[in-house]
């Protein structure tokens, strides 16, 4: 069974699993009761440090509050009742405060600032009597960051299931028996695999490989044949993984540079970021296209031809093929990246997008239906707050495995996208 | 009729870029040379040969961050040339050079295949060949963002992380008295220098550390006070004059400068704006009572870039040593930087940030943070220079 979040203690990246969880509307301020720890703590170590830096037979008040910096989960209202609170418990003498009626008459006129610094959030007191004045200054912990609450009536969903710092590739999860979940963590130059079982972590391995190449932008694609066998196409290699009874990766180059994709192979340029149009579609039997980003096809439940594709090209102009290596049909404003998904949606082929746009800024997917030779796009997009590094079907075609590089954290998130049809 | 032309050339202008906006994948695309224009020389790329003035040695460095490895922490390349993302492929000492990708680079080739830099042009002529599409890139004074966007440039600016500061120099007497100095500090009107003089393209400066990066910066004060200022002159008695030195070669500096010397004569204090040798380093002349110094933070981190200032400012102005630890904590660095304000020898003006301007074509332009060197290995080229892309993969 898998667990919501499992911390992995020893590894040098942080690891979180998570679930979506629906929360509460984002203009709504913390409440005391939900007000994150790192606060709480950063407000009694302010008062902690007020107090020290009073004199202990003055009196003291605390003249105001402000928000010197915004986005903070907590209001100046909030603060000022933890200090309150606090500073009495160190002992402080602190004159009441009634809202709306001066700052009573007290020894040190105490000032408290919500701030923020190129670290995170500070709490910041400047402690006045007469024309002296110190200052003291609270940290607030660096706190993770929530995801954010589902549409309204979603389409698309999405379910973090892994974050770290270092970019990932791909990353596949199955499970041997009920009570093992294994991940395999696809990196640049390293395959990680993870066993947990419960709630804990059992095994954690890292693999590296020597790369034939290196791309700035580099791709890698990793797929099962069994829960304990795993291969990953990156860098001009091929690697098996096995486990027997521990985990290991054999590499060799991989000839002809073919990344399979249904029932043929499509040739990758391991130098750049793209395939090259070259299909094997079998011994001997070689059609070309022009070079594209990514493919797609219908599966089984969708018309089940690998005659018949999209390919994003590198134009920005993703081409729809029928049987033959002329376009039929052109759809423009598609990002580089796409998969089919055979969700029960719907009998017709439909197709994630991702968007067009650059790698500074936030990105989505976008479901289409594809129907004869048009595209029709279906339901809101889903939004991500940095762009999609990665995007691969599931074996099934039920949904596909997402990664993105979120700008707001700087982390490399991977998620599962998959389609309700219940809205 | 001149009206309607106008209209279909917006318009003309419109639906290109929206084609050039529905043409656009997310993912790089690998070709073509950025054009790029720097207004420093460059005479040699020999580690060994220093160089002339500090914006020499500042495109030297940029320079030296695209052809090696990596920077050490001390701020020297590691690496030979050529280990970086680009190789010097042709060198005319001066006047150009152009980087080619480096094939092997272990981080990746870069997307573009080429960089071709020609240094020397003004900030007039970078801009205008900007406005033209006759250059990708160039690097524009921060008071000339708001021109530059009016003339169709795309801009960019960084996080406001370089300093403009006044310093008293060390063991001049016309600045002994702090009444002299506090007098001038109160009078100058930082405002008046964001909102006229660097066109609301900066933030006036009360510490020496912006905001974004200390937490406290709000906590110094940046609002003039000419009655007090005038009150501290009535105090010293006479009418105190001081020479503020400038760069020469920096129009931005000397505006300021003149900015200065009016509202000190509004407080009763001359001030003499004097312009200094172009490109001396920060305490090279010996006229001047103060001079005006730009800092760049070099890290994003307030204790470093605090340090890396005071190695600057401690000698220049003559202050006592400031301790600083090396995991300086919130209260140390604003105690650190208060104690080097309160004596009003370093008096900071403004903070103002990096400006690029780009021709449509660049993609994936990410703003360098302080310290780090301009990220061309990461960008790409929108547009039909992509023919090598129909060669056979390998």
């Amino acid at each position: 069974m898998r667990q919501p979040l499992r911390n992995v203690s020893g590894s040098l990246r942080a690891i979180l699993l998570v679930f979506l969880v629906a929360l509460a509307c984002q203009s709504a301020r913390a409440q005391s009761s939900q007000v994150p720890v790192a606060w709480t703590n950063a407000a009694h170590s302010l008062a902690e440090k007020i107090v020290s830096a009073v004199t202990s037979a003055h009196t003291m008040a605390i003249a105001s509050v402000q928000e010197v910096s915004s986005g903070a989960p907590v209001d100046p209202s909030w603060l000022r009742q933890a200090v309150t609170s606090e500073i009495t418990n160190e002992g402080g003498r602190l004159l009441p405060f009634t809202p709306g009626s001066p700052s009573p008459a007290a020894d040190e006129q105490v000032g408290i600032a919500i701030s923020h610094n190129v670290n995170g959030f500070l709490l910041v007191a400047e402690i006045a009597m007469g024309d002296a004045k110190q200052i003291v200054v609270a940290p607030v912990a660096a706190t993770e960051i929530a995801p954010g609450p589902p549409g309204a009536a979603p389409v698309l969903k999405r379910k973090i299931v892994w974050e770290q710092a270092d970019p990932i590739l791909d990353f596949a999860e199955a499970s041997p028996d009920p009570s093992h979940t294994l991940w395999y963590i696809l990196e640049p130059n390293r395959l990680s695999a993870y066993e947990f079982s419960g709630s804990s972590q059992v095994l954690h391995t890292d693999q590296p490989f020597s790369r034939l190449y290196t791309s700035r932008d580099s791709r890698g694609r990793l797929s099962l044949a069994d829960p304990t066998h795993v291969t990953a196409w990156v860098a001009a290699v091929k690697c098996d993984g096995t486990w027997n009874p521990g985990f290991s990766l054999n590499c060799s180059p991989n000839v002809g540079q073919l990344w399979p994709m249904g029932n043929v192979n499509w040739a990758y340029d391991p130098t750049h970021n793209y395939f090259t149009g070259v299909v094997t579609v079998s011994a001997g039997v070689v059609t070309r296209y022009p070079p594209f980003y990514s493919a797609a096809f219908p599966p089984a439940g969708a018309g089940g031809s690998t005659s018949r594709w999209i390919l994003a090209g590198l134009n920005g102009q993703s081409l729809l093929f029928t049987g033959s290596a002329q376009a039929s049909a052109e759809f423009s404003g598609w990002g580089s990246d796409i998969v089919s998904l055979n969700s029960a949606c719907g009998p017709s082929w439909q197709v994630l997008v991702t968007g067009p746009g650059d790698w500074i800024g936030p990105d989505r997917i976008q479901l289409y239906q594809i129907t004869g030779h048009q595209a029709t796009a279906v339901g809101e997009p889903l939004q991500f707050p940095g762009p999609i590094l990665s995007l691969w079907p599931s074996s099934d075609y039920q949904s596909a495995r997402v990664v993105f590089h979120n700008l707001q954290t700087g982390m490399y998130e991977a998620s599962i996208v998959s389609v309700s049809c219940s809205n | 009729m001149k009206r309607r032309l106008y209209l279909s050339l917006a318009a003309i202008s419109l639906l290109f870029v929206v084609a050039i906006r529905a043409r656009t994948a997310r993912r790089p695309a690998y070709g073509g040379t950025l054009r790029v224009e720097i207004g420093a020389t460059v005479n040699s790329l020999d580690p060994a040969v220093g160089a002339a003035n500090p914006r020499e040695a500042a495109a030297k460095a940029e320079i030296d961050g695209l052809i090696y490895e990596h920077r050490n922490p001390d701020g020297t390349f590691a690496g030979m040339s050529g280990s970086g993302p680009f190789r010097i492929s042709a060198w005319d000492p001066g006047k150009s050079v152009t980087l080619a990708a480096n094939d092997d680079y272990p981080g990746g080739r870069p997307f573009i295949d080429a960089i071709q830099i020609q240094m020397g042009r003004s900030a007039h002529d970078r801009l205008f060949d900007l406005e033209v599409n006759a250059a990708d890139f160039a690097e524009i004074p921060a008071e000339q963002a708001r021109q530059a966007a009016a003339g169709g440039v795309r801009v960019n600016a960084s996080r406001p992380d370089r300093l403009l500061a006044l310093v008293f120099l060390a063991g001049r007497p016309a600045a002994q008295d702090q009444r002299v100095r506090q007098a001038l500090a109160e009078s100058i009107d930082r405002s008046a220098i964001v909102d006229f003089i660097l066109q609301k393209e900066g933030q006036p400066a009360g510490s020496l550390l912006p905001l974004w990066s200390n937490g406290t910066a709000y906590l110094f004060s940046t609002a003039s006070d000419a009655v007090a200022a005038k009150a501290l002159v009535s105090q010293i008695g006479g009418s105190p004059a001081l020479v503020l030195g400038y760069d020469s070669g920096d129009s931005f500096e000397e505006s300021v400068a003149e900015r200065i010397a009016v509202d000190a004569r509004a407080a009763g204090l001359m001030v003499t704006a004097q312009a200094l040798p172009a490109g001396s380093s920060a305490g090279a002349s010996g006229l001047p009572d103060a001079r005006l110094v730009r800092l760049s933070m070099p890290s994003p981190q307030p204790q470093e870039s605090l340090r890396s200032f005071l190695t600057a400012l401690v000698p220049m102005a003559g202050l006592d040593t400031v301790q600083l630890p090396d995991a300086a904590s919130a209260d140390q660095i604003y105690a650190a930087e208060r104690s080097v304000l309160d004596g009003y020898r370093v008096v900071p003006l403004v903070w103002y940030p990096q400006v690029f301007g780009f021709s449509t074509r660049v993609r994936d332009w990410r703003s360098p943070g302080p310290g780090q060197g301009l990220p061309f290995a990461d960008i790409w080229l929108d547009g039909p220079s992509n023919a090598s892309l129909e060669k056979e993969s390998p």
